[in-house]
């Protein structure tokens, strides 16, 4: 194509321009030119065409076509050199290569067990299919959320009544399918059957009853493993794979299906087996129960699914009125709010309303971990950023040389972005052997069950390399563009130990390392104080000794006492009336003679037994010992709330009536229940220390008229035999129901269990990030007191002193670890409070103590610095003036 | 907004107006259409900067025998390279309209 030289413009010129012009523009304008140069040739020849050419290229001399003189040179980047180049430094720099590899490779395990965990929570219940359309259906009554709708006629329901609400709810035409269940161990049945099944016969504490099997399965579409749930399932029993197993050993797939099985006083057979729940669910249930009618109970737990639909209010209204539909009466109730259409996916993260499936764990907590993870990450980088500078100020030289030979910037960019990838890399397999190794004591400590197979699944493994890459590449950026803006003959001047810009960044990251140190610290401080206070703190009734179980019927509860007591170790029992309770349904209430309607009390029944094992004391408990069948004692909560409405002495009280839900019409057409009031007690912590006292109507018998549970008040000096001998005799009365026995300290520790829970963990992990932090702190102060030798061996020649030369190197750490602490102090303060805010009874967190604190965290970072500083201080000023 | 100097606003407008313009042809075509001629280290200027703002795109492409077997840059106007030329001429054509006893 070229061949026809007649016809192409002067060579030289044509030379000149491919040197001077940049490679990647030279074709289209040597293309154009040549364009140019034709045409005028064919039109004026070709001495016109040659003088054009050359104004034309000539014009083409400016900067902007011209190649980038540093570009001239081949500098090729080479990765093999970058590894040995990054090995090499390693293996120079142990110190910091150690801290750098160890720290990573704990943030990122941190971060990793975070995410699952994070993962776990926010997945609950997504197994259910199109579960952004399934929701349950609560109930708002007083100033309370029911999870739970009651029966119409409560525990008198039939099958009809029962399925009442299904059928109308099921008449709305976006409603797909409607279910409603209960499970025994739920708050609104609270039973626990024996079950038989293949000669075994074994406690179940979680047996699901429902009156609509077809629906729930299409709701939750259980896998069946085996049967299967077509034609009539009238007492059939779904049962999960590991019930299956439990009874029926490993030949349950051809065992288990069509053999009967006995459910409390219920005959069963097997329909199908079905896979486990998932752990991350809000209900579990060891099997279902389909029934004609929810047994033993008041009401059950109500789910639907819907077709699309845009106003969740509207069809809330439209659910309440088909409730309404079947019960007229709570339409007339002043205290029915309606019903509620609760999203499934938002249960299990928070939901608190009453009778609540399982306790839901409160989404802070989860946060609090993922944040706390965050935390880390940033201490981890931190280190890397401070260390990294510390020691490239060793690596001018080689920046250096490879500038010279034709790095661009971009270049050595990348070489320090590799290295800093690299390390994130290399501290990734000890990340997975840091996550392998402690995610069973992870599961243990959260009570979760996080399984190895999901965290090294290939997709969670890929995204947690992605992080690594990502992490990697965040911590490189400072230090490399910082290398690679440096002008190249400052690279070459001055001796070895040279300072690095990012005096500043470094003093604001060591800042900002030690303001999370301090909150974080100051917040695990406060928990465990919190939780410290909640343990001893006097709850107004003795809690030692108190064993509790349930035992139903009078009958069995008396007999069952009159065996108890000939035991000298059995010092009280009695029934009803147990603290350490979540909140449950209030009362609406008024003192005679006043108006004015409450709704803030709860009833507490009990008998004196329960009264004298709990310690409870009032001068009216005597007229109980004198006959008197029954007394009524208000809290003092509630005596001073009526002194504050009526202005009167309490004193008033006695003698006149409490009038318990005074709306309600009697058949007489007086309103409420009238009860006479007989006198007071002190307030006591009826609930957990995460609500206030409220008005408590306590309600003492002599002999009660009704039992479910037992409190048994037993010696503690002979806890363990005493706790046996209690269980032999329950098992000559009971034989339906296991025997399970809390003692009272234990169940006021399970009110504080998912705190508990946070505590531990956060206090692992400040442990955790302070070790990091403080090694860093340690590696970055060797570093640098290397790198000031010959300033302090010059400061001591003209005669300073070790300890003004340790002042010296600390002052700069010690300002920062200052500064920072004055911000911390109010956000951990702020952070504290808050969290502290969910109780009504707390510690009072103060500066002082986090000042103390403080001080404590700056005790400990000076000796980091100073440790490393000591040295250079003492070493003798020859030996690093004589190095040049 | 961005700042179109006259030329580069001549020359997108050509670039807008020609079918697969490049260097030497938006020479040629802007001598042809103004009378002035222009040298064609100032055309690829212009489409340099013109391309650096984000007004017009550029591919190589289109060897022809005339170039030597060279490649050219073929330029073509950008989405918001239309929008600044429309744009321009909205505001010309607001003060236009303001002249008096003018049309």
């Amino acid at each position: 194509m070229r061949g026809d030289t007649r016809h192409s413009p002067p060579g030289w010129l044509n030379r000149l321009l491919l040197w001077f012009c940049d490679d990647a523009l030279v074709e289209e304008i040597e293309g154009d030119l040549h364009e140019e140069y034709l045409a005028i040739y064919r039109q004026q020849g070709r001495a016109r065409a040659n003088r054009r050419y050359f104004i034309s290229v000539l014009k083409f001399l400016k900067p902007r076509f011209m190649q980038k003189l540093s570009n001239t040179q081949d500098y090729v980047p080479r990765f093999g050199n970058y590894l040995k180049v990054s090995l090499r430094n390693f293996g120079k720099y142990k110190l910091v290569s150690a801290i750098n590899l160890v720290g990573f490779a704990i943030g990122l395990a941190v971060i990793m067990i975070a995410g699952e965990y994070l993962y776990y929570q926010l997945s609950a219940d997504r197994f259910i299919p199109n579960s952004e359309r399934v929701y349950r259906i609560t109930r708002g009554y007083r100033s309370q959320v029911y999870a739970n709708l009651g029966f119409s006629d409560y525990y008198q329901s039939t099958r009809a009544s029962q399925l009442a609400n299904v059928r109308a709810f099921g008449q709305i035409p976006e409603v797909e399918a409607v279910t409603q269940f209960t499970i025994s161990n739920s708050a609104i049945m609270g039973r626990e059957f024996f079950v038989e099944g293949n000669g075994k016969r074994l406690p179940e504490e979680a047996v699901l009853y429902t009156n609509t099997p077809e629906s729930f399965q299409e709701i939750f579409d259980w896998p069946i493993l085996s049967g299967s749930l077509s034609g009539e399932l009238g007492n059939g029993l779904i049962i999960t794979r590991e019930t299956a197993l439990k009874y029926f050993g490993d030949a349950w797939p051809t065992m288990a299906v069509s053999a009967p099985m006995r459910v409390g006083e219920g005959e069963f057979l097997v329909k199908a087996v079905m896979e486990d729940i998932p752990e991350n669910a809000h209900l579990s249930f060891s099997m279902a129960a389909l029934v004609d009618s929810i047994p033993y109970t008041w009401g059950a737990y109500t789910y639907a699914r819907f077709r699309p639909f845009d106003n969740l209010k509207a069809m809330e209204q439209k659910i309440t009125e088909a409730s309404y539909l079947v019960d007229p009466d709570a339409e007339e109730d002043a205290n029915e709010k309606g019903l509620y259409l609760q999203p499934v996916r938002d249960i299990h993260l928070g939901s608190n309303h009453l009778y609540e499936l399982e306790s839901n764990i409160d989404p802070l907590y989860v946060y609090l971990f993922a944040v706390i993870g965050l935390i880390m990450l940033v201490i981890t980088a931190t280190n890397y950023i401070n260390l990294t500078v510390a020691i490239y100020a060793n690596r001018l030289k080689e920046i250096g040389v490879r500038k010279v030979i034709g790095a661009r910037k971009k270049d050595i960019r990348s070489q320090f972005l590799f290295e800093s990838v690299f390390i994130t890399f290399m501290s990734l397999p000890i990340a997975l052997l840091l996550v392998y190794l402690a995610l069973p004591a992870f599961n243990n400590m959260m009570g979760l069950t996080l399984s190895q197979a999901v965290v090294f699944s290939p997709l969670h493994l890929g995204l947690v390399s992605l992080l690594a890459l990502l992490i990697g590449f965040m911590c490189g950026i400072y230090p490399a563009g910082l290398l690679a803006a440096r002008p190249l003959l400052s690279l070459f001047r001055g001796g070895q130990a040279q300072k690095l810009g990012g005096v500043n960044l470094r003093k604001a990251l060591i800042g900002f390392q030690f303001l999370l140190l301090m909150v974080l610290s100051g917040f695990a401080f406060y928990v465990n104080q919190q939780l410290q206070f909640v343990q001893d703190k006097e709850l107004g009734f003795e809690k030692e000794g108190i064993l509790s179980f349930g035992l139903r019927g009078v009958e069995k509860f008396n007999l069952v006492k009159a065996e108890l007591l000939k035991n000298p170790n059995v010092l009280e029992v009695g029934t009803g009336g147990l603290p350490g309770n979540n909140p449950f349904n209030t009362v609406n209430y008024r003192f005679e003679g006043i108006d004015e309607v409450f709704d803030d009390g709860n009833l507490v029944y009990m008998d004196l037994g329960s009264a004298r094992a709990l310690g409870l004391e009032s001068p009216v408990f005597a007229a109980l010992e004198q006959g008197k069948e029954r007394v009524l004692v208000l809290n003092e909560t509630a005596a001073r709330k009526y002194e504050q409405v009526s202005g009167r002495s309490r004193l008033d009280l006695v003698g006149k009536n409490l009038i318990e839900a005074p709306q309600a019409e009697q058949e007489d057409g007086s309103f409420g229940y009238p009860e006479p009031i007989d006198g007071f007690i002190p307030d006591y912590h009826f609930f957990s220390l995460r609500e206030d006292y409220n008005p408590l109507f306590v309600y003492v018998y002599r002999d009660i008229q009704w039992a479910f549970d037992m409190n048994v008040k037993i010696n503690t000096a002979a806890l363990y035999e005493t706790v046996d001998f209690v269980e032999d005799i329950y098992y000559q009365f009971e034989k339906e129901q296991p025997f399970r026995a809390t003692f009272l300290e234990d169940r006021l520790r399970a009110l504080y269990g998912s705190e508990n829970r946070v505590s531990e963990l956060v206090a692992a992990l400040s442990y955790l990030s302070v070790f990091l932090a403080f090694a860093g702190l340690v590696g970055l102060t060797y570093y640098m007191a290397r790198l000031r030798q010959r300033e302090v061996a010059i400061r001591k020649v003209l005669g300073a002193r070790i300890g003004s030369l340790l002042g010296l190197m600390s002052r700069e750490f010690l300002v920062m670890a200052l500064l920072a602490s004055v911000v911390a102090i109010p956000v951990s303060l702020l952070a504290i409070n808050y969290w502290l805010d969910g109780f009504a009874f707390h510690v009072n967190p103060s500066v002082f103590s986090l000042s103390i604190l403080a001080i404590a965290a700056i005790g400990l970072m000076l000796l980091g610095v100073l440790s490393q500083s000591y040295n250079t201080a003492r070493s003798n000023p020859v030996n690093a003036l004589k190095q040049e | 907004m961005q700042n179109l100097g006259n030329l580069e606003e001549t020359i997108l407008l050509l670039v807008m107006i020609m079918e697969k313009p490049y260097g030497y042809a938006l020479a040629e075509e802007y001598q042809r259409q103004t009378g002035q001629s222009i040298s064609i280290s100032a055309v690829h200027t212009v489409l340099m900067r013109l391309e650096k703002k984000g007004l017009i795109s550029s591919k190589m492409a289109g060897a022809t025998e005339d170039r030597g077997g060279r490649r050219k840059r073929i330029c073509e106007p950008t989405p918001s390279g239309r929008e600044v030329i429309m744009s321009i001429r909205a505001n010309r054509m607001k003060l236009w309209n303001q002249i008096p006893g003018i049309e």
